[in-house]
């Protein structure tokens, strides 16, 4: 059976360069000192979902007590998601910002910091908000700065 | 438009089934069932001149959890999925990032349905639910 399988193996190494297939990424969270511009953008798009469905919430009928009360509690959990992400939008950002960016990238971006300041004034004001607009415009922000990140990695 | 094409699996989120360098042929269906595993686009950063379908995305393999119409725990909160969302997540629950973290994904991310695990060895990939 083994021998069959290393034939097996030995087959499909012969015809297929392993390096040259797309990669199916099986992503995990484990630790590894790695860093990477996918979670803020999770944390933005988490936001603009939040404000889209804020704002497609339709309030109770006056005087209807369980719908009000089932109103109140999907705007908290929605409001209480939105805050956690948005903050954790800011914590990457700003840990790309103090921990990755490097002289030589500032200085080939100049923008780069004013970027990552706006950014994270954003995140703030998604927070104090419900507006699709400014939720997807800290998703632009935060697109653009994981667009330069990709770019640093790449030079 | 090739119908099928192959990928090499990258991490240990799919863990037991899935491991780190398998290689999949992958049928191109965005009609995927609960319990299929699915290669999708995360097409978060698409735009005008980068759409959703476009090669440049990153792409990750899942579970099919939970489909259109249905309530799924997104961002640890239930989410009725609309009429073209998944919800995905990883067989190996406390490595994988997936639709608790991300939220659902949208059909038109979907690349295809993992039909055939071809290397280390070969066998066809079954439809299972994620064990949590």
């Amino acid at each position: 059976m083994n021998f069959v399988s290393h034939s097996w193996k030995a087959i499909i190494n012969r015809f297929e360069n392993s390096t040259s297939l797309p990669v199916a990424s099986a992503h995990c969270d484990v630790p590894c000192g790695v860093y990477e511009p996918d979670s803020m953008f999770w944390a933005a798009e988490t936001v603009v979902k939040m404000h889209e469905k804020l704002s497609a919430l339709e309030p109770p009928a006056a005087g209807d007590a369980a719908a009000k009360v089932a109103y109140d509690k999907t705007v908290s959990r929605m409001t209480s998601v939105n805050e956690e992400y948005a903050q954790k939008c800011k914590k990457e950002l700003l840990i790309l910002w103090t921990d990755y960016f490097k002289p030589e990238h500032f200085a080939n971006y100049p923008d780069l910091t004013e970027k990552i300041h706006k950014a994270t004034k954003q995140c703030s004001a998604v927070k104090r908000t419900v507006d699709v607009t400014a939720a997807n415009q800290l998703k632009t922000m935060v697109t653009e700065i994981g667009d330069i990140f990709r770019a640093t990695k790449a030079a | 438009m090739p119908i099928f094409s192959r990928y090499r699996v990258q991490g240990g989120s799919m863990l037991p089934l899935f491991s780190d360098g398998d290689r999949l042929l992958i049928w191109h269906s965005k009609q995927p069932r609960k319990g299929d595993a699915i290669v999708f686009r995360d097409a978060r950063s698409a735009t005008s001149n980068n759409p959703p379908d476009s090669a440049e995305h990153r792409t990750y393999l899942k579970r099919v959890a939970a489909l259109p119409g249905e309530i799924a725990p997104c961002w640890g909160i239930p989410y009725q999925l609309n009429d073209s969302e998944f919800y995905v997540l990883g067989d190996n629950a406390t490595a994988s990032t997936d639709s608790r973290t991300f939220g659902p994904i949208n059909r038109d991310r979907i690349i295809g349905i993992a039909i055939l695990k071809y290397y280390p060895s070969l066998a066809w990939v079954k439809k299972s639910q994620p064990p949590y």
